[in-house]
């Protein structure tokens, strides 16, 4: 791996270079500017536990050919927190493909305000793109507000975003408790398994391995 | 690739938009172009509205004039509305008779198979032409029934109370610029009352035609669905071609009471020169369903968002719609449901078809407000992108403030696949044959929702409108 970052912040501009392997791990948005180029592969994780006042905007744009961009935001929301960011992705040259996956667990009086936009330009040929935002209700008093946008004006792209929005499934829950663990711990464990979900895709199991211990802390910090 | 001679015929055909034919008709009276409050009071004294009317539709122009153009959807900037005439009327009064309809506006609705699709299979029918409803008709057994099939103007003189209780209730004045303007010179449009239990077997149809150029066609229709009731609408409209733009800006209020269901069905085919600014809503109650099937192949511009407010626990919303956008042509279309209730649920798909440098976009929003519980909804958007000129966009929003919810949105857009077209042109059909095909297999969802009359008229529309293309 070229580069392991991590810092508080996603920076202000960031430069993925010809040929880099990249992985970036941060804790909190910025309004940030990300120049893909060529022949580049590069992760970005977000795991995000604290909100912030206004909105954050993060920009992706694609500048080189046969780039991949692996963008995955883990939001823990509680109290009355607020997450409000866009992503706005600029595919705007051939041959790019993009992953978007955004998962918030949103808790108390939690809010999350998402705008996730993929713009296929004319010079966007084969591009590949998908973007998911899932949330998951924990309080009845929680706000989940989502935008996932497509816009596309090239003709041999794969484009698609989803979006679902619900609580944990009181079947699971119940087959946990009936297995002797308590309701919040059942619980835990099920939002874990949920924000976790997309690690996988990074094929770096200790990347994995540590972040879902930060997740799991977090969770167990709530309580 | 030579064209086969079926292609040429049927791109002959295209070319002359089959609907684009012209009636000499001569208005009885016609207002003069612009937007006045001389125009306003005009058109309510020549309908000989009660002074309430007259009010209500003063205030709106002055709330038309004070909001801003919206400025997000398609591109509006080019309507002229001092160059337009507000209203047009083509004949004295209304007919219940199809023979004591002028010959010339006889013509133009036999010429669409307007009288013979009544005869054919509809409970009723009603012909608008310009600003007027120039003929109404119902079955006898459902008028002896209680239903009511009428049109606007007409309810309004028949049924005062009834009309004033419900009237700008679902879509008041001020919701937006186009409701405005269409509260301040509506005329035209149907007002349905179906009564508690009765069940419209058959569907009632609608058609609109503007036949005049730089013409404002601005009907007003209102539907009230008692409980445990039935019906099914349709509406088709069809203008002639001109170069200069016509506006067609209508309001429909739809209230669907207790256990009542209420299907709205549009094929929207407009000539290329008319901006389509539509305002849709209906109010759905306890246990009730509302279905908005909408068809917009034609048109320069539409922007058309048809919408349910869910209000009663047990409610269900449906929106399905399909778009196709052809050469300088931009469908904004879209669907919103608001749950307000616990147990609601609402489904939408929606498919646009792009090519020859249209811009298909879909616009939506999924509302549940807090303490909507056990909320099910389901949101579903493909766009089918035929070559690099055309353009879709997808920009839907989920609110979702409560927490027992199920919300799902998936949206997708692709291109015709190769080896779809090749797996089909190894089957004996040509490569045109073979993108026509797929494209009345994505479309067909939609379509075959449709009284089989108008699925077989719609696909027959999609593959013109597909002709001389290659995915």
């Amino acid at each position: 791996m070229d580069k392991l970052i991590e810092t508080d912040s996603i920076p202000k501009t960031l430069k993925i270079a010809e040929n880099q392997q990249f992985i970036g791990v941060f804790n909190a948005l910025a309004d940030s500017e990300i120049t893909i180029n060529k022949d580049s592969d590069s992760t970005i994780i977000a795991v995000l536990n604290a909100g912030w006042q206004g909105k954050k905007t993060i920009t992706f744009n694609f500048t080189g050919e046969n780039s991949t961009l692996n963008f995955i935001a883990i939001i823990i929301g509680k109290d009355s927190d607020s997450f409000d960011f866009e992503t706005i992705s600029n595919h705007q040259v051939a041959h790019t493909k993009g992953r978007y996956n955004i998962r918030s667990a949103m808790f108390e009086q939690s809010k999350i305000d998402y705008k996730g936009n993929l713009i296929i330009g004319k010079g966007g040929q084969q591009t590949d793109s998908y973007l998911a935002h899932h949330s998951l209700m924990m309080s009845p008093d929680a706000t989940t507000d989502t935008k996932p946008s497509l816009e596309i004006e090239a003709s041999d792209v794969k484009a698609g975003h989803a979006a679902t929005i619900g609580n944990i499934d009181e079947d699971m829950l119940f087959y946990l408790e009936s297995r002797g663990l308590t309701q919040t711990q059942s619980q835990e464990l099920m939002v874990k398994g949920f924000l976790t979900q997309d690690l996988t895709q990074t094929n770096n199991p200790d990347l994995e391995k540590s972040l879902t211990e930060t997740i799991s802390h977090y969770l167990h910090a709530r309580r | 690739m030579s064209v086969p001679t079926k292609t040429q015929d049927s791109l002959k055909e295209l070319s002359d938009y089959k609907f684009g034919f012209k009636t000499d008709s001569k208005a009885v009276y016609k207002s003069p172009k612009g937007l006045s409050e001389t125009v306003v009071r005009e058109i309510s004294k020549q309908k000989n509205e009660p002074e309430w009317m007259l009010e209500y539709r003063l205030k709106a122009l002055e709330i038309f004039n004070k909001k801003p153009m919206p400025t997000w959807g398609g591109n509006l900037g080019e309507i002229n509305f001092d160059n337009i005439h507000y209203y047009l009327r083509p004949q004295d009064r209304e007919k219940t008779n199809w023979d004591d309809v002028p010959d010339e506006i006889k013509d133009t609705f036999e010429k669409l198979g307007i009288p013979e699709a009544e005869r054919k299979f509809l409970a009723g029918s009603g012909a608008q032409f310009e600003s007027e409803v120039v003929y109404h008709s119902l079955h006898k057994d459902l008028a002896d029934k209680g239903v009511i099939f009428e049109s606007t103007d007409l309810a309004l003189q028949k049924y005062p109370e009834l009309f004033r209780q419900y009237f700008g209730r679902v879509i008041p004045a001020h919701d937006n610029k186009f409701s405005a303007l269409n509260s301040a010179v509506w005329s035209g449009g149907s007002f349905i009352y179906v009564p508690k239990g009765v069940d419209v077997g058959l569907p009632l149809q609608a058609y609109f035609r503007i036949n005049a150029e730089n013409m404002g066609q601005f009907e007003r229709t209102l539907i009230i669905v008692d409980e445990g009731a039935n019906l099914h609408y349709i509406e088709g409209c069809t203008a002639p071609s001109y170069s200069t733009e016509s506006l067609h800006s209508a309001v429909v209020e739809i209230i669907v009471k207790k256990g009542g269901r209420c299907q709205y069905s549009t094929i929207q085919n407009w000539s290329h020169n008319i901006y389509n600014l539509v305002t849709k809503r209906a109010f759905a109650y306890e246990d009730a369903e509302m279905f908005w099937l909408d068809c917009n192949i034609g048109s320069r511009l539409t922007m058309k968002y048809p919408a349910v407010y869910l209000l009663g626990r047990g409610a269900k919303g449906e929106i399905q719609s399909l778009a196709f956008s052809g050469k300088d042509q931009h469908q904004d279309a879209g669907a919103k449901v608001i749950h307000a209730a616990p147990d609601t649920t609402s489904k939408i798909i929606s498919k646009s078809i792009s090519k020859n440098g249209g811009r298909g976009t879909y616009r939506g929003l999924v509302k549940v407000n807090k303490g909507a519980v056990r909320v099910k909804s389901h949101v579903a958007c493909d766009a089918l992108l035929l070559d690099e000129q055309s353009r879709s966009d997808t920009y839907p929003t989920n609110q979702i403030e409560e927490s027992n919810v199920s919300v799902a949105h998936e949206a997708t857009v692709a291109k015709i696949g190769q080896e779809q077209l090749f797996y089909l042109m190894s089957r004996g059909l040509s490569e045109e044959e073979a993108a026509s095909t797929i494209v009345n297999g994505f479309a067909k969802p939609i379509i075959k929702q449709f009284p089989m009359e108008y699925a077989l008229e719609l696909n027959r529309l999609l593959e013109l409108e597909m002709t001389g293309s290659v995915g």
